[in-house]
């Protein structure tokens, strides 16, 4: 609509005060007349005030991708009004998503321009298209409007959020050649392994001079080679259990599944660790192939995004295998609902593979009387979480760690034990 | 203006309403004066059916809940009518308090039409708003005075008083249309 249209207002002022003063005129009443002479008067100031040019309106449009909680604005700048006009906007709001202001803003224009300013704040993880923000320009009096072409709403990537995770534990399998963790190697490195007698190749600034000099002979400080490590984030996807009301409030399964993976991400990327994710249950997102470096980051998180719980129900638990060998470090994140994961756990494990479960399902709900509102439904899911405890019990006694997630420090001692225990041998089945 | 106030959404997140300082005020501005006009008219028809008063305040409630509607028209026509109906020689005072109500009413109707409800609005638009009625108001009082100096003095036919009163505010439109750019070349 590309044209100044007569508002509810100006009509009631045209047709009430003439239709008045037409009314006192013929029957003679001079209380008429006066009733009549406001609305007359300001049916008169808005056909003089009328618009005579078309304004033109630009906003914010495309892709955006921020971070949960963080803020970002829509912004709509309208030109060519006319003096005194007001525009009207309204952004529509959704679940998790916050607008400021909420109801709407009448913006005053300067000079014949008007700057709409929309402060919008994403509160959970997820790819989603904002509902279309919609915009009307109006003269002084209210009597004419003017509506722009219908804007499109953003289309807005929401990565989840990655809160600081500063855990010194080593990663249990260093296997690459570069990265921050201590191999089971000697090499050039930072950590001490011993002090050794001199031998051809050695360099001279490694000679450890007290040893030397007390024994006569030549000795150098050996130490393990740095390396990294071989990390996989797997995301179980198949159920998203709780409600969730974004980052500020009430989190499901799924919500802590992947900022626990986001974090984990981050972490193990910045210590120069190779990353990878595998994601069950989700059509869209499956598979990211182990890499470092910050745009692994990135994909990761993207690939969190896109996540869409129990899209792909039935797949096979073997997939969980493919492409992971010895020595990796799988991070099983699961709320442990669905008796497969167990079951791929029980296959990883068997391959040799560390595997550490991540157990995401939200306390209240472990020992609360769960997402049901039945009595029936409280009864299943109790017997569920009593099987739960059982399967976790059972995990526990195989030697596999199963952590609560409790924020990033829950692994910080799941990971030690692990390293410690991968110094010694054992047999893995190929 | 902020609205600040209570928001009420459902389960899904989806808001269903609010109630602020400004949507009670913007609700008194509009069915306050209906009110007035009521009590008005009442006092200057005594004896006559108190029932229309009932009528017009739930159509006032109706167009405080729908301004972009035909409600606030309907409100003005029955509060008109009624008053036409019952009084037959009302004092100036009467006649005057019933014109700015019906002002006051237009204008806060208007002025909720204009985007959705609960909205935050600019002080600067308030304050024209508030600018522009004082402004229609004071026009609305010389008007009256001039009629009602008229009335004591001299007989003036009512059709010659109406067309001075559209002679008057048609001055704004001529105006207009010889400012405008281009207009009348």
């Amino acid at each position: 609509m590309n044209a100044w249209r007569a508002t509810h207002s100006h009509l009631r002022a045209v047709v009430a005060g003439f239709g008045l003063l037409l009314a006192g005129l013929v029957l003679g009443r001079v209380d008429l007349v006066l009733l009549a002479s406001p609305f007359v008067l300001v049916a008169l100031a808005s056909q003089v005030a009328r618009p005579s040019s078309v304004p033109s309106a630009q906003a914010t449009d495309g892709a955006l991708t921020v971070h949960e909680s963080e803020e970002f604005g829509w912004q709509a700048v309208l030109s060519g009004l006319p003096p005194g006009g007001v525009v009207a906007s309204f952004h529509p709001g959704q679940r998790w998503l916050d607008v400021e202001p909420e109801a709407g803003r009448l913006t005053a224009a300067d000079d014949g321009v008007a700057t709409v300013d929309t402060a919008l704040r994403a509160t959970r993880w997820g790819r989603r298209r904002l509902g279309g923000p919609v915009v009307a320009a109006y003269d002084a009096w209210g009597a004419w409007r003017w509506n722009p072409e219908p804007f499109p709403g953003l289309q807005v990537t929401v990565l989840p959020a990655t809160a600081p995770f500063d855990s010194s534990a080593p990663a249990p399998h260093p296997h690459g050649l570069v990265g921050m963790e201590r191999a089971g190697r000697p090499g050039e490195g930072t950590e001490f392994a011993k002090v050794r007698s001199f031998e051809p190749g050695d360099r001279l600034r490694r000679i450890h001079w007290p040893t030397s000099a007390r024994t006569g002979r030549l000795h150098v400080t050996a130490t393990y080679a740095d390396e990294d490590a071989h990390v996989v984030v797997l995301v179980d996807a198949v159920n998203d259990v709780g409600d969730s009301d974004g980052i500020d409030g009430a989190r499901s399964s799924m919500d802590l599944t992947v900022r626990a993976a986001a974090v984990l991400a981050e972490h193990f990327l910045r210590r120069g660790d190779r990353v990878g994710m595998r994601v069950f249950g989700a059509w869209g997102a499956s598979f990211v192939p182990s890499a470092s470096g910050r745009l692994q980051l990135r994909r990761l998180l993207d690939t969190l995004a896109l996540v869409e719980p129990g899209t792909a129900r039935g797949e096979d638990a073997l997939a969980a295998r493919q492409g992971l060998g010895a020595g990796t470090l799988a991070l099983m994140l699961s709320p442990l609902i669905e008796p497969a994961s167990t079951r791929q756990v029980a296959m990883l494990t068997s391959a040799g593979i560390d595997v550490v479960v991540i157990d995401t399902l939200p306390a209240e709900l472990a020992e609360g009387v769960g997402p049901g509102t039945s009595n029936q439904d409280a009864l299943a899911w109790r017997l569920r979480m009593l099987q739960r405890r059982l399967e976790r019990d059972q995990m526990i006694s195989l030697g596999i760690p199963v952590v609560t997630w409790a924020g990033p420090r829950s692994l910080d001692q799941v990971l030690r034990d692990l390293t410690r225990r991968s110094a010694a041998p054992r047999l893995g089945r190929r | 203006m902020s609205t600040g106030g209570v928001t009420f959404s459902d389960r899904q997140g989806n808001r269903i309403g609010s109630l602020s300082a400004t949507t009670v005020l913007t609700w008194l501005t509009i069915v306050a004066p209906l009110v007035l006009i009521a009590e008005r008219t009442v006092a200057a028809a005594p004896g006559t059916p108190w029932w229309p008063a009932i009528v017009i305040v739930l159509l006032g409630v109706a167009s405080a809940d729908s301004p972009d509607s035909s409600f606030p028209f309907v409100t003005v026509g029955v509060a008109v009518a009624w008053w036409v109906a019952v009084t037959e020689h009302p004092s100036l005072g009467s006649t005057l308090v019933v014109a700015l109500a019906l002002l006051v009413f237009h204008i806060a109707t208007g002025h909720a039409a204009i985007g959705p409800r609960g909205r935050d609005d600019d002080v600067e638009v308030v304050r024209a708003v508030v600018r522009r009625t004082t402004t229609v108001a004071g026009l609305t009082l010389v008007l009256a005075a001039i009629a009602a100096a008229a009335s004591d003095r001299v007989v003036v036919p009512a059709a010659v008083l109406g067309l001075a009163l559209v002679a008057a505010g048609s001055l704004p439109w001529v105006a207009g249309r010889w400012l405008r750019p281009g207009a009348g070349h």
